[in-house]
């Protein structure tokens, strides 16, 4: 079943209005050192954002 | 080398849940096997180490089997999430063969909370599946997502979690897009109280209780507080976690574009025209979540936690219009009872 929806469109980064005042400090990727109980216990969470 | 790529395979579904982040305006496309393929060949070009297959419904895309063989040898993990209510004798010893894991999701401890929010027959034929991967040996993991109708059934639902035989039962709080996009979110003195019944009676029932709501894992789970307080005290000044978008972890729809997040689909770039590689280097909406830490403002900039939690940007955008806002669903500076 193919569902056809009404509201939600992909956006553009223009979309969040992010302000002049975002400071950029780094171009370069943070590792991450910690990892949280989602992850050690989980790794398959739907949220990839949680860890 | 990229930590964890959640690839929704198809955007199809065999139900409508009230709360689904799956609403869109396009018709929704799924590749051919050929940019499937592709897509995969650029997953091992950049080292991606995990990935976790979702949707839609994943068991409603014939061609899983196929792609599952061509996948299943690059990466060292393999997740599936599904609404478990295809999963049949017939198709049990694919899961069990290709996933190291499955995340079902399950909305409340009865059928009538459950059904009211994915539809009618749908927790029966859940549970029954549970219990068919569970005797196979399969690794279960239940997913509930709070919503209005099922925030006071939390504890049913870890009980029923346990009664299944599962280890860890999962909750986090519903991201108002999608079909959820007009909902009131859940007040922070709500998720408050729905967590702290979830992890009273997870430590009673020796379940282990999980979120993906980080600062709620913080708070309620002792162990991981000391872990995280202690990565701060060794890294000063260091994003240590939180939202990894960007950073170690993206999101493929269906149609191969990389969006920012289930919730939040910010164009990030397209894997059927760019490659992994290009688009992790040159996306605008990555390098903004890798220094989004720095400039989130409110209470969580002012939170200890900031630098490993920092809240849900998604969240902070739907609720409140600004990436950089705090998220308004967590308590973790505020007084409760």
């Amino acid at each position: 079943m193919e569902r056809e929806k009404k509201d939600l469109l992909i956006m553009t980064v223009d979309d969040l209005k992010i302000g002049e005042d975002f400071q950029f400090l780094t171009d370069e990727q943070p590792e991450f050192l910690a990892v949280c109980g989602i992850c050690s216990n989980c790794c398959y969470s739907d949220c990839i954002g949680g860890n | 080398m990229i930590k964890l790529c959640q690839w929704d395979i198809t955007g199809e579904c065999n139900l409508n849940c009230s709360y689904c982040r799956e609403k869109r305006t396009e018709k929704l496309t799924t590749l051919n096997l050929g940019q499937i393929f592709s897509i995969i060949d650029q997953f091992v070009d950049m080292e991606v180490r995990m990935v976790n297959i979702a949707g839609g419904e994943p068991l409603i895309f014939k061609e899983l089997p196929k792609v599952l063989s061509y996948l299943r040898p690059k990466v060292e993990t393999l997740g599936l999430t599904t609404n478990a209510t295809l999963v049949s004798n017939k198709n049990v010893n694919i899961i069990k063969d290709f996933f190291d894991g499955v995340q079902v999701s399950l909305d409340g401890g009865n059928a009538k909370i459950h059904d009211s929010v994915r539809g009618v027959g749908t927790f029966k034929k859940t549970v029954s599946a549970i219990e068919l991967m569970v005797k196979r040996g399969i690794n279960v993991m239940t997913m509930l997502t709070i919503t209005r109708q099922n925030k006071h059934d939390i504890a049913n639902y870890i009980k029923l979690a346990s009664s299944l035989g599962l280890k860890s039962a999962y909750l986090r709080r519903v991201i108002p897009s999608g079909n959820s996009r007009n909902t009131e979110p859940l007040s922070s003195s709500e998720l408050f109280s729905v967590f702290k019944i979830a992890h009273l009676i997870g430590r009673k029932l020796n379940m282990h209780v999980g979120s993906a709501d980080y600062f709620s894992q913080i708070y309620f789970d002792k162990n991981e507080k000391i872990k995280v307080e202690k990565n701060m005290q060794d890294h000063p000044g260091k994003v240590l976690s939180g939202c990894s978008i960007g950073i170690d972890a993206f999101y493929v729809a269906q149609n191969g574009q990389v969006l920012f997040c289930p919730y939040l689909p910010v164009f990030c770039g397209d894997m059927t025209k760019e490659h992994l590689s290009s688009i992790w280097e040159k996306s605008r909406m990555f390098k903004i979540n890798r220094n989004l830490r720095m400039n989130i403002e409110g209470k969580c900039s002012k939170c200890k936690y900031l630098m490993c939690c920092g809240g849900c940007p998604a969240y902070a955008f739907l609720t409140e219009g600004k990436i950089t806002a705090s998220d308004a669903g967590c308590w973790v500076n505020e007084q409760h009872p």
